[in-house]
């Protein structure tokens, strides 16, 4: 493999790991201060890029940006009010089947609405096309674009949670859920936030990821078995953990996949190039189950 | 207590009458997946069946038609269950439809054991094509190998030097490369299997730059259609390597989706919009009229099959004499396809002219520009079938 061709791999692994990132880092998010397994987080994803791709074709792709975040924002928030709130003191068992559910029924109201063939997804004009980074190397304007937003998206998230006032809330009751109650901090508030917070970044991903996927039915469902791979991997509750796992997960599917070929090893290798961020996790699980970043 | 009786009687007599009455009709089968993954493709089998019977006036060989439906959910357990409500609740005189290879695989001997006849439409496994082919089995649709093969032909003959090839990793996905490979007669620079459900190709996309291509063929159908193609398009290698493919990669219901991203890439096919016979622009016309796009290739092929049974049925004088009803299938001379040239060979599969063709941008939309016709395509595997009839 030739340096630009490594260069191009890591790139791509990088921007596919800060995806992984922005869907995961709220599920983790979640789970950490709200102790909540929420496997609708995907369909959240779906939903924004639904709205917004619907809403930028008839009005342009800057509104359609607004659309989407805001009508997601306001799914979750009613999402919360009427479903999410019940299943917190509730076990893991009651929340996966809970939010399960969801999944199912987001899945086929989107069925039912936009119908069951691929929505298309605009670009702006410019963002299509590719820039010279150096040399023979050409990369994607929009997959450049993204991994910008994404980096951003995760400094947002960072600055929010350690400076200021409500961050500090949420980190506390990611602690001692307890004691934060006793102080008087109205926690019914606070998870809805936190509950936002991730619906805003899964959210930001759909919206991004919506013209280099396919806008169905269901799309963020595959994309969060891997965010439920980073989340076991960099550890429940950690924001760190999970950049970093989720550069790592990308980083291992991009390059495995970025060396086998059909054939190598008789088909054995693309069985292992597949299967590697998977046996990460079994590897994580055996050793470490508490997670590779966690204290 | 006497009046409830001759009710009944009567009641009784009526119910005999419908009966005998629905005996001189055809009884159709219709199996497809209606929901699940494969729901697409399912949806326009039965557009396609709609519309071809609307054409006829209801009517199959001249008599009356009810639809039976069962929806096989694209899985092979539920079809069997399904298939034999159909033959024993039901009494089907034919059944139709069938859109992924595992449910026509599980229901081929069933159906060949209660001597049914079935028109497949959609799927055509190589197993069924060779060794395990039956005299009640029938192929309206195509061989998956057709397209890769005509795909493999017209690229040797545009002189491709160096090809690249990539595939979904899945019976059809090999299958289309190979079939392609085959008869492209060159070796493959490189050649990649991506998993299902993977939704970025990045890594892919860099491998076939470096390799330094000029053509790239690929077999991804439904919603892995819609992300190729546009990151084929976004990665900018669209200026360097000619994209080739099979019908699949940018049929009617995901070409909307893929958007300009799509315009240039070349595919083969065994239906064309443009293919000019009065019986496929009547098709196409009130098609687009009723579903606001154009037909997808299993729509066409479903409304191929529906007047093949129905010059089948001419033939025979009914359903009824199922021997008679199999030779006419076979020696369906009065049957006029919507497609090109269509026979059928010694194994029940068709031998077509399949259409070379490439994505163009129009006023409304997109269409698909005939490029060339490669002729007479058959399959590989009738060899290994050892039915004779011709």
């Amino acid at each position: 493999m030739s340096f630009a061709l490594l260069l191009e791999q890591l790139l791509n692994g990088l921007q596919f790991g800060l995806m992984l990132f922005l869907l995961s880092v709220g599920v983790t998010l979640i789970f950490g201060v709200m102790n909540l397994v929420n496997i609708s987080h995907g369909s959240l994803f779906m939903l924004a890029a639904f709205f917004t791709y619907t809403a930028g074709a008839r009005w342009g792709y800057g509104l359609g940006l607004l659309v989407g975040l805001a009508g997601t924002i306001a799914v979750a928030v009613l999402l919360e009010w009427l479903v999410i709130r019940h299943l917190y003191r509730k076990s893991h068992l009651d929340q996966v089947l809970g939010t399960f559910g969801l999944m199912l029924i987001f899945n086929e109201l989107v069925r039912i609405v936009w119908g069951s063939e691929p929505i298309f997804a605009l670009t702006p004009d410019w963002l299509s096309g590719s820039v010279q980074l150096f040399g023979t190397l050409y990369y994607p304007t929009y997959r450049l674009a993204i991994t910008g937003v994404a980096i951003i998206a995760g400094i947002a998230i960072w600055l929010l949670l350690s400076r200021t006032r409500i961050g500090m809330l949420v980190r506390a009751g990611a602690d001692k859920r307890e004691t934060v109650e006793s102080l008087g901090v109205n926690i019914n508030f606070l998870f809805a936030v936190v509950f936002v917070i991730g619906a805003v970044l899964a959210a930001l991903a759909g919206i991004m990821m919506g013209p280099l996927i396919t806008v169905e039915s269901g799309i963020g469902d595959p994309l969060l078995i891997l965010a439920l791979v980073v989340i076991v991997v960099g550890g429940a509750g950690s924001i760190k953990g999970c950049l970093a796992a989720s550069l790592l997960v990308g980083m291992i599917d991009t390059l495995s996949r970025a060396l086998v070929t059909a054939d190598f090893a008789g088909g054995a290798g693309r069985a292992l190039s597949s299967m590697s961020v998977y046996l990460l996790m079994l590897g994580v699980l055996l050793l470490r189950p508490q997670g590779l970043f966690t204290r | 207590m006497k009046t409830t009786h001759t009710v009944l009687k009567c009641m009784l007599a009526a119910g005999l009458a419908i009966t005998s009455a629905a005996q001189a009709e055809i009884k159709l089968g219709f199996m497809a997946p209606m929901s699940g993954p494969l729901s697409i493709t399912g949806q326009d089998l039965r557009r396609g069946l709609d519309l071809a019977l609307e054409h006829l006036d209801g009517k199959l060989g001249g008599e009356t038609v009810t639809v039976v439906a069962a929806n096989d959910q694209a899985n092979p357990s539920v079809a069997t269950s399904e298939l034999s409500r159909l033959i024993e609740q039901e009494n089907i005189d034919v059944l139709m439809g069938i859109a992924a290879s595992n449910v026509a695989l599980a229901i081929a001997q069933p159906a060949t054991q209660a001597g049914l006849p079935v028109l497949y439409t959609h799927a055509g496994p190589d197993a069924l094509a060779g060794k395990q082919c039956a005299k009640n089995l029938f192929f309206i649709g195509h061989q998956n190998d057709q397209y890769g093969d005509a795909m493999g032909r017209y690229m040797k003959q545009e002189g491709v030097k160096n090809l690249y090839a990539m595939g979904l990793d899945y019976q059809a996905g090999w299958e289309m490369v190979d079939a392609a490979l085959k008869s492209y007669g060159g070796e493959a620079k490189g050649k990649v299997y991506t998993p299902m459900g993977q939704v970025d190709f990045a890594p892919e996309l860099s491998r076939v730059r470096s390799s330094g291509v000029d053509g790239l063929y690929v077999f991804y159908p439904g919603s892995a259609a819609v992300s190729f193609v546009r990151q084929f398009a976004a990665s900018g290698l669209k200026n360097q390597v000619q994209l080739y493919s099979v019908g699949a990669l940018v049929d009617p219901t995901v070409i909307s989706a893929q958007g300009d991203a799509a315009v240039g890439v070349i595919s083969a096919n065994t239906w064309n919009a443009g293919i000019e016979n009065p019986e496929n622009q009547r098709f196409l016309k009130d098609f687009v009229k009723e579903h606001g796009r154009e037909p997808t290739t299993f729509a066409a092929q479903t409304y191929d099959a529906v007047m093949y049974l129905d010059a089948a049925l001419r033939k025979a004088g009914g359903a009824k004499d199922r021997d008679a009803l199999i030779d006419a299938l076979r020696h369906n001379d009065e049957f006029k396809s919507i497609r090109g040239n269509f026979k059928l060979n010694k194994n029940h599969f068709p031998i077509q002219d399949m259409v070379i063709q490439q994505v163009e941008k129009t006023d409304g939309g997109y269409q698909q520009k005939i490029l060339a016709k490669i002729e007479g395509i058959a399959d590989n595997y009738v060899d290994q079938c050892e039915m004779k009839w011709q």
